[in-house]
């Protein structure tokens, strides 16, 4: 777990089961990070993370970055390698770097009033300058 | 900036001070256009202006996107006196 503490991710495991059977699991493996209760498996659902009959959740892990995208998404998970391949797609997400010639990432971002901007709006209307500074009040 | 309207770019400046700081900064400077409120630094980091997650400031650095979407230019030597006039320059050397 500290490894991927140390890239300012939190872990959570969710599956359908109650609160009480959640405990024991927690007593018995001691897993670090907190396990949630999708009792009525709503977020299972809204993830479209079910298991066949639709009765249960089905094994799925979802990376979603800083400002709420997902990035990753792996219903492939080896169990005992799990820990290791989240961190290489968390570090991978992280050492992203933009190159000339890329696609800019989109983003929504807002100014200082409040209005909210979407990169992807401008897309065949204008070129956009993104000029990032340290601090207000300076010149730039 | 009439100017930069007429080459049709649309200019954002981003750090990472909230809307309030942003707020005085626009009415101090007269500035006329937009700056983006990056407290998270979301944006900073997806464009390589901050170098690792724990770092809380942006570095100076522009980034010229075209009308496509694609990344024309990333400008770290970036000069705060002429990068107005620069950008301007910039996109009308690439028509």
């Amino acid at each position: 777990m500290t490894k991927i503490d140390a890239t300012e991710t939190v872990v959570y495991g969710i599956s359908g089961d109650s609160q009480e059977s959640h405990y024991k699991f927690q007593e018995q493996y001691q897993f670090g990070f907190p396990l949630l209760s999708d009792n009525a498996l709503a977020v299972s659902r809204l993830y479209s993370s079910l298991s066949d009959d639709k009765q249960k959740s089905s094994r799925t892990t979802f990376v979603i970055d800083r400002a709420g995208y997902v990035r990753s998404i792996n219903n492939n998970v080896n169990i005992p390698q799990h820990g290791t391949e989240v961190l290489k797609t968390i570090q991978s997400m992280t050492s992203y770097e933009i190159k000339v010639g890329d696609l800019a990432p989109d983003f929504v971002a807002y100014d200082e009033n409040g209005k909210g901007y979407r990169l992807r709006d401008f897309r065949n209307k204008r070129n956009v300058v993104l000029s990032f500074y340290p601090m207000d009040m300076t010149p730039g | 900036m009439s100017q930069i309207n007429g080459l049709d770019i649309q200019v954002f400046g981003v750090s990472v001070q909230d809307a309030e700081s942003h707020r005085r900064f626009v009415n101090r400077d007269g500035l006329n256009f937009p700056l983006l409120v990056d407290v998270d630094t979301n944006l900073s980091l997806l464009f390589g202006a901050v170098d690792k997650v724990s770092s809380r400031t942006s570095k100076r650095m522009a980034v010229y996107i075209d009308v496509q979407g694609r990344i024309l230019k990333i400008e770290k030597q970036l000069n705060p006196k002429t990068h107005g006039t620069d950008l301007v320059d910039f996109f009308s050397s690439q028509r």
